[in-house]
C-alpha cells in the first residue's frame, strides 16, 4: 500500500471527474463501468487498488463538478431531479454560478459532516443494519407509497363544473402514475430478464438510466428555445452560516440514508430530507439537495471499505468489488481521508470549472452541448452493451419524457429501480418474474 | 406538519403492534408488512382528502377570474365587498374562488388582496409579472393598478398581511355571517369533515373486512394525524357533523417549523428501532426504554434545539398575528412545487 | 429582478404571431383564428409519447420473453456477468448443504470447463425443499441462474426452484472391490455391503460398509436430516451387522471414495 500513490491517483480521478462533466449526459459510473470493462476483458491491466482509488477521486469528484452539467447544460441524472428546477430557475436569472457555489457548498459541509462520523460508523451502522433488515423491503415499499400520495394536481381549475375541475387537476397525477407504473414494470423486466448480452450483466440497467434521466432533458433543449441568459459571476453568495449548516446537515443525513439502504437514490433520500425538515426556499433546497446528493455517491463508496461490515451499496462499490477487496481496517480509514482531501480539492477547482462552463455554453449554445450530449449518451449505451441497449434506452427516453411533456413529477420514474428492488426485497421479485414467464 | 411526518407517524404507530412486527422479523407472510403501509396511507389520508378531493368539490357563489390582458383591479375589489355583505344580509356563508392569472406557461401576473377592516375596505392591488418561481419582473406593473371597495359589515379575524394570488390555483375564502359580523375563513374545504374523530372511524371502517389489527392501526394513525394539528393554529371541526366549525388549535408551534418536523421524525424512527428490536429473537441491544430514548433521542434533539434557539434568537421572525399564522399553516400543508 | 422592458422576447409566446394581440397561453388565436406554428402542438406530442411508451414498454416485454436464456460454460462466468440470468448445465459434485439460521441451500456443480457454487435463499430454498428438488451427487442439472460476483468470488443464485431440471443418470451396479481398487468416482453407483460400523459428526453421519475385502463409507450428510424429514428413522434402525443396498453418488473424500446417497429413502436394509 503505497499511501502517497494512492493519494495521487485519487487527485488524478479527481481531473477526469472534471472533464467528464463537460459531456453532459456522461454519468461517472458509465466511465468507472468502462474501465471496469476494459481490465476485466484484459485489454488493459489497472493494479485493482490503484483502480480503487482512482474510482473514489472520481467519484468525489463527480459529486461536485456535475452541477455544472445539471445547471449550465440541464442534463442531470435521477438524484438531480428534485433541485434542477430550482437551480435552473437561477441559471434563467443569471445566477448559475452562485447556484454552482450553493451546491459546491453544500456539498463540502456534508463531507465534514462524513468525516466527522467516520470513527462511529463501524460502531454503529451494524446496529443500524440488523434492525432495519427485518424492514427493509417495506421501507422501499413505504418511500414509492409516498411518492404517489404526494404527487400533486396541477392545473389552473378554471372549469366551472367541479367535475371538470376534478378532471383537469387528476390528469397531471394520473399521468404521474401511469409513469409509475410503466417505469416499474420497465424495471421488472430489466432486473430479471434484460435483453442484453449476459456478459454486460453488470450494466443492464444503464441503458435505462441514461435513457429515463439524461436525453429528455437533452431532447427538450434541442426542441426548445432556450434563452441567453448572461451570467453574473460573484465572488460571494447569498446565504447564512446557519443555512449552510442546516442544509448540509440535513443533506448529510439524507445521502446516508440512502447510501445506507438499498434502491434509495440520492434523489429520493433528498425529496425526503426535504420534507422531513420542512425546508423553504430554493436556497436552502439547492444547498440540501447538493450534500445529499455529495453524500450519497461518497457515503455508499465508504461503506464498502466499512470494516466491521461487507456491505456492497451503489453501483460503484459492486463495479470495484468485482475487481478489489478491501481486506484491511487501514482501508477505510484511507479511503475517508482520501475523500475528504478530493472534496476540498474539487472545492478549489469548482469556481474555474465553472466559469469555463459559462464561456462553453455561452459560446456553443445549450443545444449544440445538448445535441452532443444525446450523441455521447448513445456512445456510451453502445460501447458499453449493445444495440439491444440502444432499444432499452429508446424506450426509457421516450418514458422520461412523459413527465416533463404531463408535467408531473419526475420522480414516478424512479420506479425503474425501486418496484423491482422493493419486490425482490420482499421476496415477491422472482414469484412476478415467473408469472410474467421472463424466463419462456 | 408536514405530509412525511404525518405518513411516518402512522406507519410507526403500526410497528407498536406485536403481531404485525413478529410477522415482519419472522417474515411469516409476503405481506407481513402492509399494516406498516397502511398505518403511513392513513396517516396522510386527512391532508389528502383535502387537497385532492374536497378541493375540487366546493361549489363557489362568486369566481373572480381577471382578464389577463387587462385585469381590472376596482372589479375585483367591489366582488369581494358584494360577497361580504351579501354573507352579512342573507346570514349564510358565501364562498369565492380567487383565479391567477396566467400570461403563458411560465409567466403570471400577480395580484393582493388586503382587508382593512378598520376602515371597512378591500384592497386589490394588481402587481408585476412572475415567473413560476415567484420571481418579478421590474416595471411590468400596469398604470392606476390599485382599487379599492368598501362593504358595510363589520369583518372578524381578518389578516394583516396582504394575500398574494400568483401561480399555480388561486385561494379560496368563505364570508362566514357570525352574530353581527362576518368572518373570514382561508380555505373553506380545509379540515372540515375530514379532520374529525368520526370520519377516522368511517375511514377505518373498511379495514374490519380485513382485520382487527388493521383497523385500529388505520384509525389511531388518523387521528394522531388530527392531534398534532391541533398543536398548531388552524385547528380542526373535530366533531363533524354534531359541530360545524373548526376548533382553534394549541398554538404550541408552527406545522411548518423545522425543528418540530424533525424532531418527530426522529422520535418516529427512535421509536421505531425500539419496536423492532423488541420483535428480535436476539436483541440488537438491551438496555431500558428510558435510557434508550435518552441517549438516542433526549440527547441529541436537546443539542440540535439548542443550536436552532441560538439562530432563531438571532434572526428573530417578525411578530404576526395568529390568522398570519393559520394562513401560513394551511398553505404549507398544500403540497406545491418544492414547498 | 428581471427587466421585461428590454427583452420582450420573453413574453413572445403570449402574443399571436399574425395579428400580434395577447393570447396568453392559448394554442390557437381567438381573434384572428392563426394556429400557433412556433408553438409544438403538446397535444399530439403528449400522446405520442404516452403510446410510444406503452409500446416500446410492452416490446421489450416480449422482446425480453421470446430471447432465451443463453447457456453459458462455467469458466466463461467472470465479473461482468454480474446480476445476468443465465442458463447453466453441469453435476453436482457436492451434496446440498443446508443452513437452518439463513434457510440457505448451497451445493457445487462442475462442467467441462470448471467448478462453481450454487445457492438458494429462503423462499427459493424452501420451494426446493417442498418440491424435492435435491440434487444428489452426480445428478446432472440444468438450471437459469442468475450469475452474482461479490468481491471477487463468483457463485450462481436459484431465484425460481421451477426452473431447475434435475437429471438423474442410471447408477451402476458396482461392487465395493471394483471402487476402491479402480478408485471409481464422479458416478451414479448401487453398492451392497455389510455394515461394521455408524459414526456420528456434527456434519452428518458415517455408515462403513464391506463386501468381506474392502471398505467403502456411504456419508449422509446432516442436511438430509432437514431435506427428508420424515424419513430420519433408518438412521437410528441401520446397526453393525446389517446387510444394507445403497444408491448414490461417489466421489472422493481425503483420496478415497464415498458414496453419498441421493436422500434417505436410498438406504435400504436388505438383512437385518
Amino acid at each position: 500500500m503505497d499511501v502517497v500513490l494512492l493519494v495521487l491517483v485519487a487527485l488524478a480521478g479527481v481531473i477526469i471527474a472534471a472533464f467528464s462533466c463537460f459531456i453532459p449526459g456522461l454519468h461517472i459510473y458509465n466511465l468507472i463501468a468502462i474501465i471496469v470493462l476494459l481490465h476485466l476483458s484484459g485489454a488493459v491491466y489497472i493494479d485493482p487498488e490503484i483502480m480503487c482509488f482512482l474510482f473514489i477521486g472520481m467519484i468525489v469528484g463527480y459529486s461536485f463538478f456535475n452541477v455544472i452539467t445539471s445547471v449550465f447544460m440541464s442534463a442531470p441524472d435521477e438524484s438531480l431531479m428534485f433541485f434542477i428546477f430550482p437551480a435552473q430557475r437561477y441559471f434563467l436569472e443569471g445566477r448559475g454560478f452562485e447556484a454552482s457555489m450553493l451546491i459546491g457548498v453544500g456539498s463540502l459541509v456534508a463531507v465534514m459532516f462524513l468525516a466527522a462520523s467516520v470513527p462511529f460508523l463501524p460502531i454503529l451502522l451494524p446496529r443500524i443494519w440488523e434492525l432495519t433488515r427485518p424492514l427493509l423491503g417495506w421501507l422501499i415499499l413505504l418511500v414509492i407509497v409516498f411518492i404517489l400520495l404526494t404527487e400533486w394536481p396541477r392545473g389552473l381549475e378554471r372549469s366551472e363544473s367541479r367535475w371538470e375541475r376534478f378532471k383537469e387537476a387528476w390528469s397531471s397525477p394520473l399521468a404521474g402514475f401511469l409513469t409509475f407504473a410503466l417505469a416499474g414494470f420497465f424495471g421488472i423486466i430489466l432486473f430479471f430478464k434484460p435483453p442484453i448480452p449476459p456478459e454486460r450483466g453488470f450494466v443492464a440497467i444503464t441503458p435505462a438510466f441514461i435513457g429515463i434521466f439524461a436525453l429528455p432533458w437533452a431532447i427538450t433543449n434541442v426542441l426548445s428555445k432556450f434563452p441567453k441568459v448572461e451570467q453574473h459571476i460573484t465572488d460571494s453568495i447569498n446565504v447564512k452560516v446557519h443555512e449552510i449548516i442546516r442544509g448540509g446537515g440535513a443533506g448529510f443525513l439524507a445521502g446516508m440514508f440512502g447510501a445506507f439502504f438499498p434502491a434509495i437514490t440520492a434523489g429520493v433520500a433528498g425529496f425526503l430530507a426535504g420534507h422531513a425538515t420542512a425546508q423553504k426556499g430554493d436556497r436552502l433546497f439547492i444547498i440540501s439537495q447538493g450534500a445529499s446528493r455529495a453524500i450519497y455517491y461518497m457515503g455508499a463508496f465508504l461503506l464498502f471499505f466499512l470494516p466491521t461490515m461487507h456491505i456492497t451499496r451503489g453501483a460503484l462499490a459492486w463495479m470495484t468489488g468485482l475487481v478489489f477487496t478491501p481486506e484491511r481496517v487501514e482501508y477505510y480509514y484511507l479511503a475517508a481521508f482520501t475523500m475528504l482531501l478530493c472534496a476540498g480539492v474539487s472545492f478549489l477547482l469548482l469556481t474555474p470549472i465553472t466559469k469555463l462552463a459559462i464561456k462553453l455554453v455561452h459560446r456553443y449554445g445549450i443545444r449544440t452541448l445538448s445535441i452532443f450530449s444525446i450523441i455521447s449518451c448513445i456512445a456510451i449505451v453502445l460501447v458499453l452493451t449493445s444495440w439491444e441497449g440502444l432499444l432499452i434506452m429508446a424506450v426509457g427516453a421516450v418514458i422520461g419524457m412523459i413527465p416533463l411533456l404531463f408535467n408531473c413529477r419526475r420522480s414516478n420514474t424512479l420506479a425503474v429501480i425501486l418496484v423491482p428492488l422493493g419486490l425482490n426485497i420482499i421476496g415477491l421479485g422472482p414469484t412476478i418474474a415467473e408469472l410474467l414467464g421472463l424466463f419462456g | 406538519m408536514k405530509g412525511i411526518v404525518h405518513f411516518t407517524v402512522g406507519a410507526t404507530i403500526a410497528t407498536f403492534f406485536k403481531d404485525v412486527m413478529h410477522n415482519i422479523v419472522t417474515a411469516a407472510s409476503p405481506a407481513a408488512g402492509l399494516p406498516l403501509i397502511i398505518g403511513g396511507v392513513y396517516g396522510f389520508l386527512p391532508d389528502f382528502v383535502d387537497f385532492r378531493f374536497a378541493k375540487y368539490m366546493m361549489r363557489y357563489d362568486y369566481v373572480i377570474d381577471p382578464d389577463p390582458e387587462n385585469p381590472d383591479p376596482k372589479e375585483i375589489a367591489e366582488t369581494i365587498a358584494k360577497a361580504i355583505d351579501e354573507a352579512y344580509e342573507k346570514k349564510k356563508s358565501i364562498f369565492m374562488q380567487l383565479h391567477t392569472i396566467p400570461i403563458t406557461s411560465n409567466l403570471w401576473r400577480r395580484y393582493t388582496v388586503k382587508f382593512d377592516t378598520e376602515n371597512k375596505k378591500v384592497i386589490v392591488t394588481i402587481g408585476p409579472i412572475v415567473t413560476t418561481g415567484k420571481i418579478p419582473y421590474e416595471g411590468t406593473e400596469p398604470p392606476n393598478n390599485v382599487a379599492e371597495a368598501s362593504f358595510k359589515a363589520d369583518v372578524i379575524h381578518t389578516y394583516e398581511e396582504e394575500t398574494k394570488i400568483d401561480i399555480l390555483s388561486g385561494p379560496s375564502f368563505e364570508f362566514r355571517p357570525e352574530e353581527d359580523r362576518v368572518k373570514i375563513i382561508f380555505l373553506p374545504f380545509h379540515r372540515r369533515w375530514s379532520h374529525s374523530f368520526p370520519a377516522a372511524f368511517l375511514m377505518a371502517l373498511p379495514m374490519l373486512l380485513f382485520n382487527v389489527n388493521w383497523f385500529w392501526i388505520a384509525f389511531l394513525a388518523y387521528v394522531f394525524h388530527i392531534i398534532l394539528d391541533m398543536l398548531g393554529y388552524m385547528g380542526s371541526n373535530l366533531f363533524w357533523p354534531f359541530t360545524k366549525s373548526r376548533v382553534r388549535g394549541l398554538r404550541l408551534g408552527h406545522s411548518d417549523n423545522a425543528m418540530l418536523n424533525f424532531s418527530s421524525m426522529w422520535v418516529c424512527v427512535a421509536l421505531t428501532l425500539w419496536n423492532v428490536n423488541e420483535a428480535l429473537t436476539e436483541k440488537v441491544f438491551s438496555a431500558s426504554f428510558i435510557t434508550y430514548i435518552s441517549y438516542t433521542t433526549v440527547l441529541p434533539l436537546l443539542i440540535i434545539g439548542l443550536a436552532s434557539l441560538v439562530v432563531y434568537l438571532r434572526e428573530r421572525r417578525e411578530k404576526e398575528t395568529p390568522e398570519e399564522a393559520e394562513v401560513k399553516e394551511a398553505l404549507s400543508e398544500d403540497l406545491g412545487p418544492y414547498t | 429582478m428581471m427587466n421585461a422592458a428590454n427583452d420582450k422576447k420573453i413574453f413572445k409566446e403570449a402574443y399571436c404571431p399574425s395579428c400580434g394581440r395577447f393570447i396568453g397561453p392559448r394554442e390557437k388565436c381567438p381573434f384572428c383564428g392563426a394556429e400557433i406554428k412556433e408553438r409544438i402542438r403538446l397535444k399530439y406530442i403528449k400522446v405520442l409519447a404516452l403510446v410510444l411508451a406503452i409500446v416500446g414498454v410492452f416490446g421489450i416485454f416480449l422482446f425480453s420473453k421470446m430471447i432465451p436464456v443463453p447457456t453459458v460454460k462455467i469458466a466463461d462466468i467472470d465479473a461482468s456477468y454480474n446480476y445476468a440470468p443465465i442458463r447453466v448445465k453441469g453435476y453436482v459434485i457436492e451434496y446440498p448443504d443446508y443452513n437452518e439460521e439463513s434457510e440457505s441451500i448451497t451445493f457445487w456443480i462442475m462442467d467441462e470447463t470448471g467448478e462453481i457454487m450454487v445457492k438458494a435463499y429462503r423462499d427459493a430454498a424452501r420451494e426446493l425443499i417442498k418440491q424435492g428438488k435435491i440434487p444428489g451427487v452426480m445428478d446432472y442439472i440444468d438450471c437459469i441462474f442468475e450469475a452474482r460476483i461479490t468481491r471477487g468470488f463468483k457463485y450462481l443464485i436459484i431465484e425460481v426452484p421451477d426452473y431447475l431440471t434435475i437429471y438423474k443418470p442410471e447408477p451402476e451396479q458396482l461392487t465395493i472391490t471394483q471402487i476402491i481398487e479402480n478408485n471409481i468416482t464422479m458416478k451414479k453407483a448401487i453398492v451392497e455391503g455389510v455394515i461394521t460400523s455408524v459414526r456420528s459428526y456434527s456434519s452428518g453421519y458415517g455408515i462403513w460398509i464391506t463386501d468381506g475385502e474392502y471398505e467403502l463409507e456411504i456419508w449422509v450428510p446432516i442436511s438430509q436430516l432437514s431435506f427428508f424429514s420424515n424419513h430420519t428413522d433408518i438412521l437410528d434402525r441401520v446397526a453393525p451387522g446389517m446387510k444394507v443396498i445403497v444408491k448414490g453418488g461417489l466421489k472422493l473424500y481425503r483420496g478415497s471414495p464415498e458414496i453419498v446417497p441421493d436422500s434417505l429413502l436410498d438406504i435400504q436394509i436388505i438383512e437385518e
